[in-house]
């Protein structure tokens, strides 16, 4: 009797400890290790070697929606919240003006600025005034980029996968990305990001989002030059929208700035990397690519996610 | 009327009649009120997904009921895609070498220059979501983990709910018992809610 009576007790305990163990092992935070762990924190890691530029200010903006920023004259021009601010590196406000609410690319040139919405652009003189406003060419449009192109305007709408040059309000032409040749199939789109610039030799670049391709095209839409870098190492771009934005430096080469992994490199015209601007670990935590401009060699980028815009200068 | 007194044995009588009558009532309407309510299911909610593998090691039968599911409009049919290649692979193919998935559950195919096409072959997805974490890393996150009801034995005390780190296991309707990416929008779903 008096044994079952302690087999009874160590049955009792060995349960107990049973339930203790199985109650601790469950909880979320004594996780074992993830047997199928993918760890994405490699590519986050950029050889400082690469890294030519460092951050040398930050000013603070608030955005409501989306935004767009360019330079001109050495200043950093933002449309965002329904107004185009023009902003000093040192971060005072020098001028502003209203615009239409949902502005999502702006460019400057000596005489106009261009500010791109979701369907249709408006131009405006230096002091504010409207010039005119261009005619919508598509319900599916969706606008993600603009700029001067000699006299004319070049707009990029991911909606219909196509570039839309403007004389004045009117839309002269269009092109498809397509060459006549059998590796030309248009421009990939998957999702808004389709960025374009021109450089200071008037040369349009674009970016071709699906094939991590940047692409030249004459102004008859003929592809005069292009080249790929699909990789998921710090060389190439990934995903299924990268480079998310581009932007010129004076002596031709062309900085861009990815999504999911964010980042801002220098490629040169012929697509080899010269340098890393911003390796991932500058923007925390963000996924969205960061919109990118240039003055003189000082790289501006705004980071919607942080609403910041982030000045880079070359290191010395 | 001749007031009764009352003695300590009829005060006992009348309280535990009381407190039985009270435990029939409640019970009887809890009943109710559960027999007249939607049953409800186990769902991940895709925004709030982790990747911790846990869908792989803790659902109670030998292969998890999570699987990957793809949100098709979502995806971009990279030829590179994130949630199929391992990283550094040399050549785009589908040789063994270069898939991510440990069971090689996903299948590329061709559709046409330059699009490819990702399909999840069920049978062989254990539900480890390693392919969700290349996606969504570096794609647009259209391949997600959802609880697949036709396979899920509906535990009350689900398992991997149990223990997953970001609680984004939910009790949805069972009515509408997924959450598929492109379908719903994260918080702003009003027919489901995490149970307190």
């Amino acid at each position: 009797m008096k044994h079952i009576k302690y087999f009874l007790i160590l049955l009792a305990l060995i349960i107990v400890a049973v339930i203790a163990l199985n109650y601790i092992n469950s909880k979320p935070k004594k996780a074992k290790q993830n047997p199928f762990e993918y760890n994405v924190d490699e590519f986050k890691n950029v050889d400082p070697a690469l890294v030519h530029y460092s951050e040398v200010r930050q000013i603070r903006v608030k955005l409501e929606g989306k935004a767009g920023i360019a330079s001109y004259n050495g200043n950093i021009y933002l449309a965002a919240n329904s107004q185009v601010s023009v902003i000093a590196t040192d971060g005072r406000l020098i001028s502003r003006f209203n615009v239409k609410p949902d502005t999502r690319a702006i460019a400057i040139n000596n005489e106009f600025i261009a500010v791109a919405y979701g369907k249709n652009f408006e131009v405006y003189k230096h002091s504010g005034e409207l010039e005119f406003i261009a005619q919508p060419v598509s319900e599916n449009s969706e606008f993600t980029s603009i700029a001067f192109w000699n006299h004319e305007i070049v707009v990029a709408d991911a909606g219909t996968r196509r570039l839309y040059v403007f004389e004045k309000n009117e839309m002269v032409s269009e092109i498809e990305g397509i060459s006549g040749t059998t590796t030309s199939h248009g421009f990939i789109v998957p999702s808004a990001r389709f960025d374009l610039a021109v450089n200071a030799e008037n040369e349009l670049w674009v970016v071709n989002p699906g094939i991590h391709s940047l692409q030249q095209y004459t102004r008859r839409g003929a592809l005069s030059t292009s080249w790929k870098k699909a990789s998921l190492s710090i060389e190439g771009f990934s995903g299924c929208c990268n480079p998310a934005q581009i932007a010129m430096l004076p002596d031709g080469n062309i900085v861009t700035s990815e999504k999911n992994i964010p980042r801002i490199k220098v490629y040169s015209p012929n697509g080899e990397l010269i340098s890393v601007v911003a390796p991932p670990d500058v923007f925390g935590n963000n996924v969205e690519a960061s919109e990118v401009a240039t003055i003189g060699e000082t790289i501006v980028a705004l980071d919607t996610e942080q609403e910041v815009i982030r000045i880079f200068e070359k290191k010395e | 009327m001749a007031k009764k007194n009352l003695n300590r044995r009829d005060f006992l009588n009348d309280t535990m009649r009381l407190t039985a009558a009270v435990a029939i009532g409640g019970l009887a309407g809890l009943t109710l009120r559960n027999a007249k309510a939607e049953k409800t299911v186990w769902q991940i909610d895709p925004f709030e997904c982790t990747q911790c593998g846990r869908c792989a090691t803790d659902c109670v039968l030998p292969i998890s009921a999570v699987k990957c599911v793809h949100a098709y409009d979502l995806c971009g049919y990279c030829d590179l895609c994130g949630g199929y290649f391992k990283p550094g692979v040399i050549d785009l193919h589908t040789g063994a070498e270069n898939h991510l998935c440990p069971t090689a559950a996903i299948e590329r195919k061709f559709v046409e220059e330059p699009y490819f096409e990702y399909k999840i072959i069920d049978d062989l997805c254990i539900g480890c979501g390693k392919c969700v974490a290349g996606c969504t890393s570096f794609g647009n996150g259209s391949l997600h983990l959802q609880v697949r009801h036709d396979i899920c034995v509906d535990c009350n005390d689900c398992a991997i709910a149990k223990v997953c780190p970001s609680q984004a296991f939910h009790r949805v309707p069972a009515s509408r018992p997924y959450m598929i990416k492109g379908d719903f929008v994260a918080n702003e779903n009003p027919t489901w809610s995490n149970p307190a």
